[in-house]
């Protein structure tokens, strides 16, 4: 374990002074975040002007439901999927295969290292607009905290795990474009990252639910909000764990098949 | 005419420390370097010359061409070709210059060569008459036609330098730029590609300018040579009385059966061996100067005091030819 | 007008190019249809739970996302190249370009085409067709000129804003201009009414995506005066004339800098 770390933690370091290396895309990042959170924050404030909840969601429970999204959107971001994908598709998949490393780890810890700098940045500036806009003191507590931090986690590697099978797809088309495009659009449906899934109507809402999206969106926000507590909010952990496995051997398996394609075409 | 008078052109490189700390200070407030890559260059050229433009990586070649090409611009000095300053007037200039660099195509990658071609009829205005007659030419000395019909993607590196060379010459250029026309290719077509630039620059008039580390695209395509260094112009001369002045030595590495005790000392005692050492306990390599000995007299010399088992040639390179410009103590003008 | 007719061959060229990949070519028009259409699925849920936003019913709002959807699409379909300039620069591309007796820009319009374009630009048509059928909207002659004029000078705005965006990423060496710029299209689709008056002008003046959507929207509904529409040609001239600024400016700084 030790020395898998070592190994694969230098993918990281070299992600984050990469990602550093360009000081303007850097804090644009930062202020790209803003705009998002900011529209959502306008489009709130009108329509909570005229209720006081909609779907049982008031002012606060709305705005941090959209905090936690653009979280969670901005570690992983859009630009490390298309890298991904480009990287199998244009054939410089094959200068890494050739090292004696696994592509899907060496893809993660990359992928970790990009999110650091792009989240870390992100939930300062998160945390700094859900102080100013809402009132988080029923929210803070520890047991709560604890298990959002966990479920995170999971949702991150969930993350993961759906990028790098959307990566994949990619390279079956020209277009990688298209597909990432087309994977992020239905995964913000089904995940609850556009609107919370209890807006939906039923039939949509039970059909989420055997859907991996949700566990890297919606369940975490449901923990921190305190819609899923106690013994509940256990078995949405174990879901999560369930589904980071499932779609973690499936990439393995998926990603044989298209090193098969690259081989065969010549990259 | 070509001129470039007092050329020169400074980069400005971000300078980075090595490891995370040394990203976050750049992020911080970035230091530069300024890189002169092109110091002071003078040179004129007739139309009609052929000019192999040389010197050893990062001596400013490319750089140069860019420039002459108008895609970069100097940071200081003046050119003009065809009194066309390539910079301000790039569209104007781009009707009358070919260019081809060996590194990267010129055609579209995804259709193919042929539409490639009839787009740049269209967009170079090449009248009718002279495009069939330039594609029969081309197709006599290259046989594009086995491969008009694919997409540049799919071209192998000799075919895809073929059509790049032909696409660079279609509209009838009176100057072309070659940056490293050849490099990476097979003999026979790098031999097709030196007839070619040969044939338009003879019968056509074409003026040539070529970088390449091959002698011999030097040697049989241009009888001019201005040799840069560090951004600066070392040596502008005719390759002819280049030759005479700095007689190039020839290496010969021979494959001996067992070493020969005073070989070597004989060998270094005679006049005309610059040269003369053991590589490894049967490899002996030796340089000689043209002038005084061929290769076939060392190799019976040697004969008759060691068995041979094996020898070859060593090629001139440019490499070493540069190297000898500077051993003369010619330097920096 | 010879321009034109290479633009049109360049882009004859590049369908072709499009068509050795049949998959792909199915692949990318519908991921263009399908994605505009989930993002319509929004503004569906959210009108499900409430009523208007801002005074604007479900097929008013709709109206804006059509528009936004029809710039959007028909940049993507023809204008392409305006988008990766600086993945242009870095392959090379910009050289080439620079070898032609071409201008640059018509270089970089004719550079790219893709389908998924005209997934978008047929989704938004759809919408805005269907919308504006709802809404009982008196079609008189000066509204006919507007709905055209809109679909004119809409995709003209789009193209001019992302070209300019990716010029200034070249002329600023990298960075997230462009990426903010991108993100500030989203607050195209929504009633000017629901932002702070800072952002409104950002909206008409320089980043002008309400000129695309919500100007004429505004007029067709009579939710504004017609003079109103005045925005949409001074939009348009003022993010062309920045785009030609920027452009320049940006070529000037490569040919100073070189790679």
């Amino acid at each position: 374990m030790k020395s898998f770390i070592k190994r694969y933690s230098g993918f990281t370091r070299c992600a984050i002074q990469e990602e550093m290396a360009y000081k303007k895309g850097f804090f644009s990042h930062a202020v790209s975040q803003l705009i998002g959170i900011l529209l959502s924050i306008f489009l709130w404030r009108i329509l909570f002007q005229e209720q006081s909840t909609i779907q049982g969601y008031d002012w606060d429970q709305m705005i941090l439901y959209a905090l936690i999204v653009a979280m969670l959107n901005a570690t992983l971001s859009f630009g490390t999927e298309m890298q991904l994908s480009e990287k199998i598709r244009d054939g410089s998949v094959a200068s890494d295969l050739v090292k004696p490393i696994d592509f899907q780890h060496m893809s993660l810890f990359t992928a970790i290292g990009q999110s650091a700098v792009e989240g870390g940045l992100a939930i300062l500036l998160i945390a700094a607009v859900a102080v100013l806009v809402t009132d988080l003191s029923s929210y803070l507590k520890p047991l709560s905290l604890l298990l959002f931090a966990v479920s995170l986690l999971l949702a991150f590697l969930l993350k993961f795990c759906l990028a790098y099978l959307g990566g994949m797809l990619s390279f079956y088309t020209s277009n990688g474009y298209g597909v990432v495009y087309l994977r992020q659009v239905i995964t913000d449906v089904f995940s609850g990252a556009m609107l919370p899934l209890s807006f939906y109507p039923l039939w949509f809402q039970k059909l989420s639910t055997v859907l991996p999206f949700q566990a890297s969106v919606y369940l975490p926000t449901q923990i921190f909000l305190g819609r899923i507590s106690g013994r509940e909010a256990v078995h949405t952990l174990l879901l999560q764990v369930v589904w980071v496995v499932i779609l973690w051997f499936l990439a393995k398996i998926l990603f044989r098949f298209a090193v098969r394609k690259v081989t065969i075409q010549g990259g | 005419m070509i001129t470039a008078r007092a050329l020169t052109k400074e980069f400005k490189i971000p300078r980075k420390q090595p490891g995370l700390k040394g990203a976050i200070r750049h992020l911080i407030h970035g230091t530069y370097d300024c890189k002169r890559a092109v110091d002071g260059v003078d040179f004129s050229i007739e139309q009609g010359e052929a000019v192999a433009y040389i010197g050893p990586n990062g001596a400013g070649k490319s750089t140069t061409i860019k420039m002459l090409t108008g895609i970069l611009r100097p940071t200081s000095g003046e050119i003009r070709i065809h009194g066309v300053d390539p910079q301000k007037e790039r569209i104007k200039n781009a009707k009358n210059i070919g260019v081809v660099f060996g590194q990267r195509t010129q055609l579209w990658w995804d259709i193919p060569v042929e539409e490639s071609f009839s787009l740049l009829k269209n967009i170079y205005q090449v009248p009718d008459e002279v495009y069939s007659e330039n594609l029969r030419l081309f197709q006599e000395i290259f046989g594009l036609s086995e491969f008009m019909g694919h997409s540049a993607r799919k071209l192998s590196l000799g075919q895809r330098m073929r059509a790049d060379l032909a696409a660079a010459l279609l509209h009838n250029p009176s100057t072309v730029f070659l940056d490293e026309p050849t490099i990476g290719l097979d003999i026979g077509t790098k031999e097709a590609m030196r007839e070619l630039i040969q044939k338009i620059n003879r019968e056509r008039g074409v003026t040539i300018i070529l970088t390449s580390h091959d002698l011999r695209d030097v040697e049989d395509i241009c009888r001019r040579i201005i040799v840069i260094d560090h951004g600066k112009v070392v040596c502008d001369q005719e390759i002819r009385a280049l030759v005479a002045q700095y007689p190039m030595d020839r290496g010969l590495q021979i494959t001996l059966s067992a070493k020969s005790p005073g070989l070597l000392e004989a060998l270094r005692a005679k006049e005309g061996i610059t040269h003369a050492a053991m590589e490894d306990t049967h490899t002996l390599s030796v340089e000689f100067d043209p002038n005084l000995h061929t290769a076939f007299s060392l190799v019976k010399e040697i004969d008759q005091s060691a068995v041979i088992l094996d020898f070859k040639l060593k090629e001139p390179s440019i490499e070493r030819m540069i190297e000898q410009i500077y051993r003369s103590g010619e330097g920096a003008k | 007008m010879r321009s034109v007719q290479i633009f049109f061959q360049m882009m004859a060229a590049n369908l072709r190019g499009l068509m050795a990949f049949k998959a792909d070519f199915l692949v990318s028009f519908s991921a263009g249809l399908l994605s505009q259409t989930i993002g319509l699925l929004f503004l569906g849920v959210l009108f499900s739970n409430i009523s208007t936003v801002a005074g604007w019913t479900v097929f008013e709002a709709a109206v804006l996302y059509g528009y936004m959807f029809v710039g959007e699409g028909m940049m993507t379909l023809f204008f392409q190249g305006t988008n990766g300039l600086w993945r242009q620069v870095r392959r090379g591309e910009i050289d080439r370009y620079m070898l032609r007796p071409l201008s640059l820009e018509q270089q970089i319009f004719g550079r790219d085409i893709n389908l998924a374009g005209a997934g978008t630009t047929m989704t938004g048509l759809a919408v805005l067709g269907y919308s504006l059928s709802r809404l009982n909207i008196d079609w008189s002659w000066w509204r006919i000129l507007v709905l055209l004029a809109s679909l004119i000078l809409g995709p003209i705005i789009r193209v001019n804003i992302n070209f300019a965006c990716s010029a200034a990423v070249l002329l600023l060496d990298g960075g997230g201009i462009k990426g903010i710029v991108d993100d500030l299209y989203e607050m195209g689709k929504y009633p000017l009414d629901i932002y702070p008056k800072a952002f409104r002008m950002l909206l008409l003046t320089l980043v002008p995506y309400a000129a695309i959507s919500f100007v004429p929207a505004a007029v067709l509904l009579g939710k504004r005066p017609v003079a109103y529409i005045l925005f949409l040609p001074a939009a348009a001239v003022l993010i062309l004339l920045l785009r030609k600024f920027v452009f320049h400016k940006a070529i000037e700084h490569y040919e100073g800098a070189g790679n």
